[in-house]
């Protein structure tokens, strides 16, 4: 019995599983080996949780066999010994790293592309017909315009996270993202001055971090989990009829909502009982409230720290 | 690990008619025989079948081999859904696992379908591991090399990849 491992007559459920033990680098480099060896990766349905774009890394996210995959098209880690081509990209001076830490497997892949930007999107694209993959998060940091221009009219909408996070960040910016994707958990987006406006795709988002903002964030129809809110210029006046609006008002306007947390400003007194003016309420510990809302009785605690006010709902 | 010897023997038979006595908690691993014996009404017997199992698809060599690590396993507790969940490593093979793993490729394919056929979890989990491992670290000519994959790109995908990285091997 002295013969080659007939790898791809191995039944399908060994195959598979086989395929989902393996390091996910390794798994690349199979399907890179002949077409139907890229096709038999691909109809084994292998999941990927998390891929997550940034300028110049993909990071792939395998929860199920606790495997992080960090790769690098920036940089060279040793000698130019190797090379890939993967559709019209060609990637020089590839090297592979595994290491470990706290029992999470990372590997590495670092490689320089040679046209950087069509490259980055033939692997998107290479990993998204290899893989299923559950979620997609990006980062615009550091190739915010190549990526408006370039990248985003091919990317899939479904989004789990997004971050903008460039000095130059628009608001036109944030709706163009938002028109596009449809994003799931988490979109944190920096926006110079009060010019950032509620756009409805916003209302499906768990968790909004979000600078430059009117007062529109406060007292209009979105509901996300957790609202942090950073440079503003809101007032005791505004966090006064936010938190009226919530002991008063309709239990299906803040049904989600857990934490609001709005970073302090000058039009602050940093007075929490200005703040709670006019309204039933309190003291719980140190400098913070209860407040109860009508509808249903829940509880929030609100208060002053530091740097933020701060509403906890229990 | 106490001693299976004393138990009831089941009989199987190989696909090339060898007939083998396995204890019936040995044989337990494999979900395929034990479903078997329920629904034949086998169980409630007390004594050794008359009639071998048949294990159609599985040759003696193989068979005996595979029932040498039921004889060693058979006592690890039971997988569960919430275990085939958990990470796979491929890097925790136990020293008497990677013994028995110190066969040829033909032997190691041979165990993978056996342990498919007969639908016994943990060999069918370290067997692909060995698989998984025979591929780590490879690049895509030394994998090509180990499984004997042909590459099926055409003549000019190859020239032109070729030509492409030219500069690269000067």
């Amino acid at each position: 019995m002295c013969q080659k491992f007939r790898l791809f007559s191995l039944p399908k459920v060994a195959l598979k599983q086989v395929f989902e033990m393996m390091n996910p680098v390794d798994l690349v480099e199979l399907s890179f080996c002949s077409k139907s060896t890229k096709l038999e990766i691909r109809s084994a349905t292998i999941r990927m949780d998390m891929l997550t774009m940034s300028s110049r890394s993909f990071e792939m996210e395998f929860k199920k066999t606790n495997q992080l995959v960090d790769w690098n098209f920036g940089k060279c880690i040793g000698l130019l010994e190797d090379h890939r081509k993967i559709g019209d990209a060609r990637f020089i001076c590839w090297s592979k790293q595994n290491y470990e830490i706290d029992e999470k497997s990372i590997s590495t892949i670092s490689c320089i592309a040679s046209n950087f930007h069509s490259a980055i999107l033939t692997i998107f694209k290479y990993l998204d017909s290899l893989f299923i993959i559950s979620s997609y998060s990006y980062t615009t940091y550091g190739y915010k315009n190549t990526f408006f221009d370039d990248f985003l009219e091919f990317l899939p909408k479904k989004c789990a996270n997004f971050e903008l996070k460039d000095e130059s960040t628009t608001s036109e910016d944030v709706y163009k993202v938002l028109d596009h994707f449809n994003i799931l958990g988490k979109l944190e987006a920096y926006v110079g001055g009060a010019q950032l406006f509620l756009h409805e795709k916003m209302s499906s988002v768990e968790e909004l971090v979000l600078n430059g903002v009117d007062q529109s964030f406060l007292f209009g129809s979105i509901d996300p989990i957790k609202l942090t809110i950073g440079a503003n210029i809101l007032s005791d006046e505004n966090l006064n009829r936010l938190c009226k609006n919530w002991v008063y008002g309709e239990k299906r306007k803040r049904e989600n909502m857990k934490i609001l947390k709005i970073k302090r400003n000058d039009s602050m007194s940093g007075s929490i009982e200005l703040v709670l003016r006019g309204l039933p309420s309190r003291k719980d510990s140190g400098n913070f409230y209860d407040i109860q809302r009508i509808c249903d009785g829940r509880l929030a605690s609100v208060g002053f720290t530091d740097s933020d006010f701060l509403m906890i709902v229990y | 690990m106490t001693d299976a010897k004393n138990e009831r023997q089941i009989k199987i038979s190989s696909s090339d008619n060898e007939i083998i006595l396995v204890p019936r908690n040995v044989i337990r691993l494999s979900t395929t025989i034990n479903t078997l014996l329920q629904d034949l009404g086998l169980d409630d017997d007390e004594a050794t079948n008359a009639e071998p199992i048949p294990v159609q698809n599985v040759a003696a060599p193989i068979l005996r081999k595979v029932i040498s690590w039921c004889q060693y396993h058979y006592q690890d507790p039971v997988p569960t859904d919430d275990s085939d969940s958990r990470e796979k490593r491929t890097d925790d093979i136990s020293s008497w696992d990677t013994e028995f793993l110190k066969v040829d490729q033909g032997t190691l394919f041979e165990l993978i379908l056996a342990a498919n056929y007969l639908d016994i979890k943990g060999l069918l989990d370290v067997t692909c591991k060995a698989v998984a491992n025979m591929i780590k670290g490879k690049s895509p000519e030394e994998i090509r090399r180990t499984f004997n994959i042909k590459n099926d790109f055409t003549p000019e995908e190859e020239e032109q990849i070729r030509k492409e990285n030219a500069w690269c091997e000067d």
